[in-house]
């Protein structure tokens, strides 16, 4: 793969402008807003010289007036506003379409909020011109600055030349630089390539503090730069410097001096190596190759009788589920990374619809498969949608009902065993029943006189094409929302729970399991086909024995330990034309909130289960979610113990038998 | 002795370093481009030469270019040799070294250089 520094850039600039819209918005509520100016501050900063150093000039040029901006606002110059915000965030908006354009020209809109961002607050209309056209003539005028610049030891390794770097910012105005060698060993212990000078600088220039800081930029991981801006004469300056270098130097010979904690500002080293996701996907895939093989070797090992490979298999085993869990623990990403992006699609949308609403994120931290955060945006986005347009009640109605007038939407991740929980709240008017019963009558979907529980009514508003609202707006209405959210969810082996009380709320739950790659499966057998129950949804494995079943009246329940528990046949599921045994077993799944069991001939074991797709041919088969290949070489289907419990429930009502849906 | 950096052709840049014995201990003459890529072998032999003479003079006046990691280099030799209770004096500084060690605001003291000594006036003073 070719190392591509733009398309790298672009990747980082997107992560520090999603890293900018979260600080913007938070500095229309937090307090601390100096540290966020100071964040946004950086962030443009860095996106502006990382942008010049790629031939973004359009970007850099662009994002140099942000950063003026902002650096009026931690003057003081500005104060921080719901207008200044507002311009922070379109301005980030603009430098992603820069970003985003094939030429990075920039066009009518970006010149328009370059004056903006000028004239904002009462500014002159003119910025500073960029670094890169900074004159640099010996400045009458200007402020004086101290330097203090640490370089990282690797800095010389990494080809990094100080002298360049003080040239450089010679240019800026009248520079004087001294060097610092208390800290350089004697011959027995220097490392040549490692950099033990540090040094301190006093320079006049009419150039800002950026413009000082991008000459160090390239330099900047891992250094410690301070630029400070004098308020003493520069004599004086000179004066403390030296002071503070002997203190310096009075210190043991070969101590590592700490930088003063209140003065320095680390610039902190990334510790984590950026990896295209394609390559993290082909290991995932790579180990399933493995786990699979492995799992054949020890079926072989067991079945030959070969006792000298038995420790081997064994460790191998070990090794590769090691290597399984640590392989896919790289793809866990914080749910948080999702939920950032949220904030600004509530604070727009309740603008667009004339409501008031927050939005409050809770278990940020919760780890998902990223295939399955990826795919998890488009719906949670249409639940947010659906909530905002249709649950939260225009602030005037929700005063006159004694709430709020800000609507809260409480949008948090939970681990629970190996799936994850994420719920949407709000205290808005909640689902209304009647109407929903109303419209499903309407459309013939149930009988004028059906006895529904709250759960299937609400559980109407999945199916497809179904809304209640009375007028299509922009947002929401259309009915393809809720259904096209459940179908999704449904793909990535979750469910879906809708809860809500009239007047109080609604709570949508959506389940998602961890991963999608490998599971912990539960292997079966029905006659001589293998399947796999996944182990995150069994319960309990029970007998069921011939007269048990003519004693129950060709009733499909059980009594296990006093409650009725229903099973389904999979062999009629499957259509499998084999004797059954005298004894059957019943793996018994959680499905929703209740038990339900699956009778097959024979449990085999617990089996490491890679999921292989079925491939599109077989796309619409319901009640399977994928095979895996057997240690034997069989192919083994896995169920979708939701879908075959649908399946089944629907077989009840005398619904053709079909596998094959749609 | 003669070290040169490793992607380089030999002889075509580097340093050639030329030890005598004097009547006040030894010269250690270093010529040529002093950077980076040679410090490692410079830092053996300026240990090893210290080791062994109780003065030691080093004579810079034929280097060409010189780096931060070398002026760094002569700064360790300065401070092993006062440490080891042993004199290093730096004489004959080329214009590369002394514009090199102004370019990143290093005094010549550091260096071990008289300041009193200029180059035109000693070029190969031992």
């Amino acid at each position: 793969m070719q190392f591509n520094p733009v398309e790298t850039f672009r990747q980082e600039a997107e992560e520090l402008l999603e890293e900018i819209e979260q600080s913007a918005l938070s500095l229309g509520s937090a307090d601390g807003s100096d540290e966020v100016v100071n964040r946004l501050f950086r962030a443009f900063h860095t996106i502006k010289g990382s942008g010049a150093m790629c031939g973004l000039d359009a970007v850099a040029a662009f994002t140099h007036h942000v950063e003026s901006l902002l650096a009026r606002a931690r003057e003081g110059e500005i104060e921080v506003s719901p207008q200044l915000v507002d311009l922070v965030l379109k301005s980030k908006d603009q430098i992603k379409i820069l970003l985003n354009a094939p030429d990075g020209v920039p066009d009518a809109s970006s010149e328009e909020l370059v004056s903006s961002l000028d004239k904002f607050g009462g500014g002159s209309g003119r910025t500073n011109p960029a670094p890169a056209a900074v004159a640099a003539p010996l400045a009458e005028a200007g402020k004086t600055w101290s330097i203090q610049f640490r370089p990282s030891p690797g800095m010389l390794a990494c080809g990094g030349n100080p002298a360049a770097l003080f040239r450089e910012l010679g240019k800026l105005g009248n520079l004087e630089i001294n060097a610092h060698t208390e800290q350089v060993p004697d011959l027995e212990r220097i490392q040549p390539d490692q950099c033990y000078l540090w040094w301190t600088a006093t320079l006049h220039t009419p150039a800002d503090e950026n413009a000082i800081r991008d000459v160090f930029i390239f330099v900047e991981d891992g250094s410690q730069l301070d630029v400070d801006k004098l308020h003493q004469e520069p004599a004086d300056a000179l004066a403390a410097e030296q002071k503070d270098t002997s203190s310096s130097e009075a210190k043991p010979e070969g101590a590592v001096a700490a930088p003063p904690a209140t003065r320095q500002k680390v610039i902190s080293k990334e510790t984590t190596v950026r990896v295209p996701a394609e390559r993290l996907d082909r290991l995932v895939n790579l180990v399933g190759e493995l786990v699979m093989n492995q799992s054949r070797l020890a079926q072989a090992a067991a079945q030959n009788g070969a006792p000298e490979f038995t420790n081997p298999v064994q460790e191998l085993e070990r090794l590769v589920a090691e290597l399984r869990d640590d392989v896919l623990g790289i793809r866990m990403l914080p749910i948080g990374t999702l939920f950032g992006r949220f904030q600004r699609l509530v604070r727009d949308l309740s603008a667009e619809l004339g409501k008031e609403a927050d939005l409050v994120t809770e278990g940020a931290e919760t780890e998902l498969d990223k295939s399955i955060l990826d795919q998890l945006g488009e719906p949670l986005v249409h639940c947010l949608r659906n909530c905002l347009d249709h649950a939260v009640e225009p602030p005037d109605d929700r005063a006159k009902k004694g709430k709020p007038r800000r609507a809260k939407i409480r949008l948090s991740a939970v681990h629970t065993g190996s799936d994850v929980v994420v719920s949407i709240e709000d205290d808005g008017r909640g689902i209304d029943r009647d109407a929903v019963r109303a419209k499903a009558i309407e459309r013939q979907l149930i009988a004028a006189d059906a006895d529904l529980s709250d759960r299937d009514i609400f559980n109407l508003i999945l199916l497809p094409g179904f809304s209640t609202a009375k007028q299509v707006t922009n947002v929401s209405g259309r009915g393809v929302g809720m259904d096209a959210v459940k179908r999704q969810i449904d793909m990535l082996r979750g469910s879906l729970a809708l809860a809500s009380e009239a007047g109080k709320g609604t709570r949508i739950s959506i389940r998602l399991p961890l991963t999608l790659a490998i599971i912990e499966g539960l292997l079966v057998e029905i006659g001589r086909d293998q399947f796999i129950v996944p182990m995150s949804a069994v319960t309990e494995n029970v007998e069921l024995v011939a007269t048990q079943r003519k004693r129950n009246n060709g009733r499909n329940t059980i009594n296990v330990r006093g409650d009725l528990v229903p099973y389904i046949d999979l062999r009629k599921t499957f259509s499998i034309d084999s004797p059954r045994p005298a004894i059957e077993k019943i793996v018994i799944i959680q499905h929703e909130e209740q038990r339900v069991g699956m009778v097959v001939d024979r449990v085999l074991g617990t089996h490491q289960t890679v999921i292989q797709s079925l491939g599109k041919f077989f796309r619409n088969i319901e009640v399977v979610s994928g095979a895996t290949i057997m240690g034997d070489g069989r192919v083994s289907l896995i169920l979708d113990t939701p879908a075959v419990v649908r399946h089944a429930d629907r077989q009840c009502r005398e619904e053709p038998l079909a596998l094959v849906a749609g | 002795m003669h070290y040169a950096a490793i992607p380089r052709e030999r002889g075509a840049c580097g340093v050639q370093i030329t030890q005598t014995k004097t009547d006040n201990g030894t010269t250690f003459k270093i010529q040529g481009e002093l950077d980076i890529s040679v410090a490692a072998g410079l830092q053996r032999d300026l240990a090893e030469c210290l080791r062994q003479n109780a003065h030691l003079t080093v004579d810079l006046a034929d280097v060409d270019a010189c780096d931060t990691a070398a002026l760094q280099l002569l700064c360790a030799a300065r401070r092993t040799a006062l440490l080891q209770n042993r004199t290093l004096q730096v004489f004959g500084l080329s214009q590369a070294v002394t514009i090199a060690a102004a370019g990143v605001g290093l005094s010549l003291d550091e260096l071990g250089a008289s300041a009193s000594i200029s180059p035109q006036e000693q070029p190969h003073a031992i």
